[in-house]
């Protein structure tokens, strides 16, 4: 019997008339590397969004480590372990690189507000501890020495590993990842690889939106296909890339993908 | 304490020290309102500087702080602690419930929702119930466990221990993460949910705690005036604080203390242009916004590189 974290059931978004997700069903593996990949507008990006929480109106069953999560709040969501970066980053731009960071701790620390403020023993204690795990998450994406560094001053790349261990410091079960490599130069493609292959030593699952066709191929144990909204295609990247349909659809006849 | 805060700690010393270097002033009276609007505006930017939520209402909340107060000790003759932790307590219930709907709301809508609740607040105490346009008079003076401030000095530095003392708590809100959470609904509240905040619930903290000190301003508003009116807690009071926030800078805590002082201090000072004090107001948040949008602290800072 498959260990299913995350199950997701005749899900179905519409905007208006105009049908972005259409009964779309996957189940993603505990542990593994899921990939979602398709054409832009293909609805994957509003699929993490349903997923997430960050929008609750749609139809269909969203089922996290053996509870429904449909239509629940983001944030509780989140409490539950599951976490998620943006397309476009989304990091608080008020708050230093190692704020934003122990900002992610909130879900399993639960600071208590009233001792915080009258600086009690306890309070502190939790602070040393966020602020401790925030740098070693800081360390973890590569971010090391830039704790106090404002976000506008960070390259793109570093801002989304940043972003990536802000959602790596709420401890998820699953880790949901919008275009990592958007953006990327090669180098910086490799880091996030990296990335990637630790998180799943650290029995994380992810589930990655991306268009980075040589990363995909490199780090998916399954990949989904949607065309318009709908499934169009789904099994291990071997198959998929010689999927007639999605060679149509998104691939294209002349690449080459090791 | 960081160097960062040595704007700060110079404005202790300074307002601390004021009355012992000049005792018999006419300006204590002077800072000692300064002082008591200066603590409506330290929860104000912890609502609007720290949280980004922005209320033309606080207005409501000083006056249900500073007539509860009022009602408690003349009507019922309570002794001044309880009136006070009374007033309090009345005006955080009435933000909580007001928040709760309102805090839904965004940017204009915001603003706009809490004046009507300004609106409301003011029609009610215009009413007879409530002393109509005389409002309510012969408040008796403050007495803390027999200990009474019926002197300036005694008040000035009651009201200003309360300020830097709300100032430091403020500030220590926002080194954990309660203000923390709020800074990050200030920017992006749909990216605060998917982390974990809980963002109604960040937003009405936020918004109680401002209302909180509101009150208590309030009382001491009520405490140390000894007769209190509608007309003193019209909308023109947000104006103004907002004026004194922006004027010293939003999200620095004490910023917009220095606003406040320049903000009393700047009337006593016009002499024969009195008249024109509302425009040159007017004129000062224009410029202040269009050339020093962080405000005189936010510049201060700037030039000194202490950042």
């Amino acid at each position: 019997m498959t260990d299913y974290l995350l199950r997701a059931r005749a899900i179905s978004k519409y905007f208006g008339g105009l049908k972005a997700l259409s009964n779309v069903d996957f189940n993603v593996e505990k542990g593994s590397i899921f990939s979602i990949i398709g054409p832009n507008g293909a609805g994957k990006t509003t699929l993490f969004n349903l997923i997430s929480g960050f929008d609750r109106n749609y139809e269909g069953e969203i089922i996290f480590n053996n509870e429904e999560i449909s239509h629940c709040q983001p944030h509780m969501i989140s409490m539950k372990g599951l976490a998620r970066t943006f397309q476009n980053v989304r990091l608080f731009k008020n708050l230093t690189a190692l704020e934003n960071v122990k900002l992610g701790c909130h879900g399993w620390i639960s600071p208590k507000y009233g001792r915080a403020i009258f600086g009690l023993n306890a309070s502190r204690r939790e602070e040393r501890i966020m602020e401790s795990f925030a740098k070693s998450m800081l360390a973890y994406v590569g971010l090391e020495g830039k704790e106090n560094s404002e976000v506008e001053s960070l390259a793109l790349g570093e801002q989304k590993l940043l972003e990536i261990g802000r959602a790596l410091a709420s401890k998820p079960k699953l880790l949901l990842l919008d275009e990592p490599g958007a953006g990327l130069n090669d180098r910086e493609m490799d880091d996030l690889q990296t990335i990637i292959f630790k998180t799943k030593e650290k029995n994380i699952t992810q589930i990655i939106v991306e268009h980075n066709m040589k990363l995909i191929m490199s780090i998916s144990n399954q990949i989904m296909v949607l065309n318009f909204g709908t499934k169009i295609a789904e099994g291990d990247p071997k198959s998929i890339v010689s999927n007639e349909k999605v060679i149509d659809v998104y691939l294209g006849r002349n690449k080459e993908f090791a | 304490m960081h160097s960062k805060y040595v704007i700060l700690w110079l404005l202790i010393i300074v307002v601390l020290g004021f009355p012992c270097a000049f005792p018999n002033s006419y300006w204590i009276t002077v800072l000692i309102y300064a002082g008591i609007y200066g603590l409506i505006v330290v929860g104000y930017d912890l609502l609007l500087g720290y949280c980004g939520q922005i209320s033309l209402g606080h207005n409501g909340l000083f006056a249900v702080g500073a007539y509860s107060a009022a009602i408690a000790t003349t009507w019922f003759g309570w002794p001044s602690l309880p009136s006070i932790a009374g007033g309090v307590l009345t005006t955080c219930l009435i933000a909580f419930v007001v928040g709760m709907p309102t805090l839904k709301l965004r940017g204009y809508y915001l603003a706009i929702a809490t004046m009507g609740f300004g609106f409301i607040v003011e029609a009610i105490i215009r009413t007879e119930y409530f002393g109509g346009s005389s409002g309510i008079s012969a408040i008796p003076p403050l007495s803390i466990l027999g200990f009474e401030f019926d002197t300036d000095l005694r008040y000035y530095y009651l009201v200003w221990t309360i300020v830097f003392v709300s100032v430091l708590v403020c500030l220590r809100i926002g080194e954990t993460a309660l203000g923390r959470s709020m800074k990050a609904v200030h920017t992006d509240e749909e990216a605060a949910a998917c982390m974990g905040v809980n963002v109604s619930k960040t937003k009405i903290q936020a918004f109680v705690f401002s209302a909180s000190l509101a009150a208590l301003a309030g009382s001491l508003y009520a405490h140390y005036a000894t007769v209190i009116s509608p007309n003193s807690f019209n909308i023109m009071l947000s104006v103004k604080l907002l004026l004194m926030l922006y004027l010293g800078g939003a999200g620095n805590i004490y910023g917009c203390l220095i606003g406040a002082l320049i903000l009393f201090a700047f009337p006593e000072v016009l002499g024969n242009l009195e008249r024109l004090e509302l425009a040159l107001e007017g004129l000062a948040f224009m410029l202040i916004l269009i050339f020093l949008p962080d405000g005189l602290v936010g510049g201060l800072k700037r030039l000194v590189r202490l950042k």
